[in-house]
């Protein structure tokens, strides 16, 4: 196995995702045209002798600039199918990898806010929370306080949504506000909690209602 | 936000124009991966495009009538031991859509003009 054979396997098995259960036709024909496309990459590439890691790089590059084009591609093709199915109007389009990403973007959240929480609680009672001087603990007090949201947010979520994406948002922010002099490492993964408890929420919410 | 109906995007208009180039020197059929090496050493661009946004505008042009398509016989490509290609060429609309739109984009006229016949 090289880095060249992981490449295209990677790319082909993206695009057996995003087609999975789209009518045969379509997904046949993005199958077979991926297919060749890979394989004339990777002639081209080494006809002008370019080493296979180059080759697999920008294989990949093309396949992940390409995600959302994916996407909405996959979208357009299920909407059109439902809409020819049902004789009206394209259903609205609820399932599928746009489901799936956002499962694993919820999960990835979780597993932030949950391991960022101990780590800010853990740190605030080894760094003066319990002996350190009247500011320190104010400090750490804080910092635990944010650790704290986030972790009860994560469990909260699945008995009381609502209760757990405040939480995790409230958490989230207090903790990027209350380390703003290191934002570069705090904002980012603040924010992915935000969307992933914003998204939980959603996902939580009963089905009916107007369409996401 | 939807895009106005008719309109093409930047890489429609460059899949139209290399494929006009293409139909101009005589060898008017090309296939995905073809394609985006020419729009890629027409450009100067450093990467080629992406699968998802390549694939996704050729099909549109499919669709809507500006590039004509056809899977490769099998046989040619089983004898160069190869997956078999998905052959596009520019088909007349597709002319009419690429210079009406050069032409409606201001200081800029068509690059590329074929006889009538």
């Amino acid at each position: 196995m090289n880095l060249l054979s992981v490449s295209t396997s990677i790319t082909s098995r993206w695009a057996g995702f995003y087609t999975r259960k789209l009518p045969a036709a379509q997904r046949d024909d993005r199958l077979s045209e991926i297919e060749s496309d890979l394989w004339e990459h990777a002639s081209c590439g080494r006809h002008d002798d370019r080493s296979e890691a180059d080759i697999a790089f920008e294989i990949l590059l093309r396949m992940l600039k390409g995600v959302p084009a994916d996407l909405l591609w996959r979208r357009t093709v299920a909407l059109r199918a439902a809409g020819h199915r049902a004789g009206t109007a394209p259903a609205p389009f609820s399932k599928g990898a746009t489901d799936v990403l956002k499962r694993v973007l919820i999960a990835v959240a979780n597993a932030i806010a949950v391991a960022g929480g101990a780590f800010l609680i853990i740190n605030a009672l080894g760094s003066g929370l319990i002996d350190g001087s009247e500011a320190d603990m104010v400090f750490f007090a804080i910092e635990a306080l944010g650790g704290l949201m986030l972790i009860i947010g994560v469990f909260y979520a699945r008995s009381s949504p609502r209760i757990g994406a405040w939480l995790m948002v409230g958490g989230a922010l207090l903790t990027a506000v209350w380390h703003f002099w290191a934002w570069f490492l705090f904002v980012p993964p603040a924010m992915l909690v935000i969307v992933g408890a914003i998204a939980g929420l959603q996902s939580r919410r009963p089905a009916g209602g107007a369409p996401a | 936000m939807r895009r106005k109906e008719g309109v093409l995007l930047p890489i429609e208009l460059d899949i139209l124009e290399a494929g006009l180039e293409l139909l101009r020197s005589g060898d008017p059929d090309f296939h995905g991966f073809g394609i985006a090496k020419r729009i890629q050493s027409r450009e100067g661009a450093r990467n080629l495009t992406s699968h998802g946004t390549l694939y996704k505008a050729l099909g549109r042009l499919a669709e809507s009538g500006m590039l004509e398509s056809r899977w490769e016989d099998p046989n040619a490509a089983a004898e160069e031991q190869r997956p078999r290609r998905r052959l596009y060429r520019v088909s007349g609309l597709g002319e009419r859509a690429y210079h009406k739109a050069m032409l409606e984009q201001p200081g800029k006229a068509p690059i590329l003009r074929l006889d009538p016949s």
